[in-house]
C-alpha cells in the first residue's frame, strides 16, 4: 500500500493505429518499446489487465503481442519504474497498434513523511520556528506566516493567533535517501512484521517519548508495516537527519533539541548479503524548553538494486 | 464503396499522445428545426453507452441546476425538454465517469440528438481501506467501557490490541489499557463493500485549498476539539492537497454506523460523535454539477461521558487517481 505521492506522469503514446490484413479479425497486434529517462527498458511487462495475455521487452526494450480486439486496457510493469496504464482504449480487429511507453525511475521522489513537532516549556514561550528543508514543503498545518510558524507556548501547550494546537506539522518531498553504514554494513535492525509493534514501544520508550507521542508515532507508522514479512528500521542520528533534511531554525534556542527519524524498507525474505549493526538508543534529554520531532520515510533501496 | 474508402481512409495513421486519447465524450449527430416544437423549448434526445457500445440504463441527465433531468431508460435512450435558454447538460452514474457538455446553444423549435459515451469506473468489489479510525475517549467520572465493533473482522491494524473488544479504563480522562495509557484507541481495516452514496445530492465537491479552513470550522462546529482537528486535519489534507479538486462526503452518526458497521458501547455515552471521511480526488472542476461545501452540523454537548471517532477513505475509482 503507497500513500500519498505517487502520481508521476503516466506516459504512453500511440505512434500508429493502422489496419493490417494479416492480422485475424477479433485480434490487435501490438508492438512497441519501453523507454525510461534515458534508454530502452529490457525485461519490463506488458499485459492486459487481467494477465491473460502478456510478454517481456528484449533488450532492445521491443515487445510484441497479440490481444483480444475485446481488451480495452494494456499495463506496462517493471520494479522500480513507475507503472503505466493505457486504459479505456478502443482496439480494433485486424489491426497494429504501436505503442511506446515512457516510464521513469521512483528513484528521485521520497516523501518525508508526517514531521510532528512537539513542544514542551515549563516557562511561558515566545517562539519561531523555521523549517528549513532539502526538497518542497508539500503540506504545512498550522499555515505558516511568512516561512515560519509563530508560536505561543503557553502552559505547556503550542497556540497559534489564539487557536491552540497539540503538535506542529510538515510534509515534504525530497531526493534519494539511503540508509546509514559503517563501511558495509547497515545500522539498524530486521523486525518481523508482528513484532513492528512490539519493537517500535520498546525503541521509543528506551528514546523517551511520553505515551501521546508514542501513540502517535506507532498508529502513523505501524499500520503501513504490515503487508510484508520483515521490515529493516533504522533511526537517524541527528547529525544525518539535519544533512538530509535541513535543520530546524529555533529561537530561542532549545535547552534539547530531539529529532527522531525512522527509515525503514519491507522484505519478502531478508537478503544474505545484508549485515545489519544494532543500534543503541539513549533517553533523550526532556527538561527546560524542550522540542521534539519525528517523521520518517519508506525506502526501497534494497528492491532497486533488482533491476 | 465511398462508405468503404471513407472508413478505411480513418483507419490510417491515427497518430495520439497520451493526453488525446479517447476520453469520455459527448456529440450531437443532428440538430434541426422542428415546426411542431414550441419555439421557447428545444428537445433533446439521444443514448447513453460506453466504449463497448453497451447501453447504459437509470444515467441522470440534467441542466446543471437539476430544474430539469431524466433518467436513461432500459435501452440507453432518455429525452428531456429544455428551454432554449439552457447552456449545459451533465450526464452522471455511480458506476460511470462525469460527463458535462457545458457550453451548447440550444435554440428554440429544435430538436437536438445528443448522446454521450462514458468509461466505467473500477468495478465493484475492489477492496478499500477504511483508514485512520481513532477513538477518543473522555469521562468527568472514572469509568469502565467495553468497545466492540460490527466490522472487526476487516481489521487490519489496531492499537492498542483489540481482543473481541476494547476494555477500557477511563480515569483522570485518560484511556488506560491493560495497565497503560493511550490518548486514542486506533482501528484500520478493509472493505469491499464502501463507495460514495448512490445519490449525486448526497455528494459534495470542492477546490481543495479551501478545505483545510473549512475542514477546521466544521470539525470545531460537530464538537472536535484542538487535538481531534489537528489529528484529522493533518492525516487527511496532505493527501487531499495533491488534487486540485476534491469530491467527498461526510458521514454522521448513524450513516457511519449503516454504511460502515455497527459499535457497541458500554455503559453508552452520554455524547456520540461518529464521523466518515469518503473522498476522491479530482483534476477537474466539476462543481456545477456536485453540491459545494456541505452544512455544518452543530452539535450539542452534555456533562458524562463523551465517545468521538473519526476515519475516512479514499476511493480511487479512476486511473488518474
Amino acid at each position: 500500500m503507497s500513500f500519498g505521492k505517487s502520481r508521476l506522469p503516466l506516459k504512453y503514446q500511440v505512434v500508429t493505429d493502422q489496419f493490417d490484413s494479416n492480422v485475424h479479425k477479433d485480434s490487435t497486434l501490438i508492438t512497441g518499446f519501453v523507454y525510461n529517462d534515458t534508454a530502452a527498458v529490457s525485461g519490463a511487462k506488458i499485459s492486459t489487465l487481467n494477465g491473460k495475455v502478456s510478454t517481456m521487452t528484449d533488450e532492445t526494450g521491443r515487445y510484441s503481442l497479440t490481444i483480444s480486439s475485446q481488451d480495452t486496457a494494456l499495463f506496462m510493469f517493471k520494479s522500480g519504474l513507475s507503472e503505466i496504464v493505457l486504459w479505456n482504449y478502443s482496439f480494433q480487429g485486424s489491426h497494429h497498434v504501436e505503442l511506446n511507453f515512457y516510464s521513469s525511475y521512483d528513484l528521485y521522489q521520497i516523501e518525508v513523511d508526517k514531521p510532528v513537532i512537539y513542544m514542551y516549556s515549563a516557562e511561558d514561550l515566545k517562539v519561531s520556528v523555521k523549517v528549513n528543508f532539502k526538497g518542497d514543503l508539500a503540506f504545512v498545518y498550522p499555515s505558516m506566516k511568512e516561512n515560519y510558524w509563530q508560536v505561543n507556548l503557553s502552559d505547556n501547550q503550542i497556540f497559534i493567533e489564539q487557536e491552540r494546537y497539540p503538535y506542529l506539522f510538515w510534509e515534504g518531498v525530497t531526493g534519494e535517501i539511503y540508509f546509514d553504514k559503517k563501511d558495509e554494513d547497515v545500522y539498524g535492525t530486521f523486525v518481523k512484521k508482528d513484532e513492528v509493534v512490539e519493537y517500535l514501544e520498546t525503541t521509543l520508550t528506551e528514546l523517551g517519548l511520553n505515551s501521546k507521542e508514542k501513540t502517535d508515532f506507532i498508529t502513523f507508522w505501524a499500520p503501513k508495516m504490515i503487508n510484508q514479512e520483515s521490515y529493516f528500521i533504522q533511526f537517524l542520528n541527528q547529525e544525518t537527519i539535519d544533512d538530509y533534511f535541513g535543520q530546524l531554525e529555533i529561537k530561542p534556542s532549545p535547552d534539547n533539541l530531539n529529532r527522531i527519524y525512522m527509515l525503514y524498507e519491507g522484505f519478502e525474505t531478508i537478503p544474505e548479503v545484508f549485515k545489519s549493526v544494532p543500534q543503541q538508543f539513549e533517553p533523550l534529554q526532556r527538561n527546560g524548553f524542550t522540542v521534539i520531532e519525528w517523521g520518517g520515510s519508506q525506502l526501497n533501496n534494497y528492491s532497486k538494486r533488482e533491476l | 464503396m465511398r462508405n468503404f474508402i471513407l472508413s478505411f481512409a480513418l483507419f490510417i495513421s491515427i497518430t495520439a499522445v497520451a493526453e488525446s486519447l479517447p476520453k469520455d465524450y459527448w456529440y450531437v449527430s443532428s440538430d434541426t428545426k422542428v415546426d411542431s416544437i414550441d419555439g421557447e423549448i428545444c428537445i433533446v434526445q439521444g443514448i447513453v453507452a460506453d466504449y463497448l457500445g453497451e447501453k447504459v440504463s437509470s444515467g441522470l441527465i440534467s441542466t446543471l441546476d437539476r430544474s430539469k433531468f431524466t433518467r436513461t431508460d432500459s435501452s440507453g435512450n432518455f429525452r428531456l425538454v429544455l428551454s432554449k435558454l439552457d447552456t449545459a447538460l451533465f450526464f452522471y452514474h455511480e458506476k460511470y465517469s462525469e460527463i458535462v457538455c457545458w457550453k451548447y446553444n440550444f435554440q428554440g423549435g429544435h430538436m437536438v440528438q445528443m448522446h454521450f459515451v462514458c468509461s466505467e469506473k473500477l468495478p465493484d468489489g475492489m477492496m478499500i481501506m477504511e483508514e485512520k479510525p481513532v477513538v477518543y475517549l473522555k469521562s468527568t467520572e472514572d469509568i469502565a467501557v467495553e468497545i466492540s465493533y460490527q466490522n472487526s473482522s476487516d481489521f487490519t491494524f489496531t492499537y492498542p490490541k483489540y481482543r473481541d473488544m476494547w476494555n477500557v479504563e477511563l480515569a483522570n480522562n485518560q484511556i488506560w489499557v491493560d495497565g497503560k495509557q493511550y490518548p486514542y484507541l486506533f482501528w484500520e481495516g478493509t472493505t469491499d463493500q464502501l463507495n460514495f452514496s448512490s445519490s449525486i445530492d448526497d455528494q459534495c465537491f470542492a477546490k481543495t485549498d479551501t478545505l483545510t479552513e473549512f475542514m477546521a470550522n466544521y470539525l470545531k462546529e460537530c464538537g472536535f476539539n484542538a487535538n481531534e482537528r489537528t489529528d484529522f486535519i493533518t492525516y487527511w489534507m496532505p493527501r487531499v492537497v495533491q488534487f486540485d479538486y476534491i469530491k467527498f462526503e461526510l458521514l454522521h452518526n448513524e450513516e457511519f454506523n449503516s454504511r460502515i458497521g455497527e459499535v457497541n458501547i458500554h455503559p453508552a455515552p452520554n455524547n456520540m460523535t461518529r464521523l466518515f471521511f469518503i473522498w476522491e480526488g479530482y483534476n477537474n472542476d466539476l462543481s456545477d454539477i456536485y453540491l459545494g461545501l456541505p452544512k455544518v452540523v452543530s452539535a450539542t454537548k452534555t456533562e458524562g461521558f463523551t465517545y468521538l471517532e473519526w476515519g475516512g477513505s479514499e476511493i480511487k475509482s479512476r486511473l488518474e487517481n
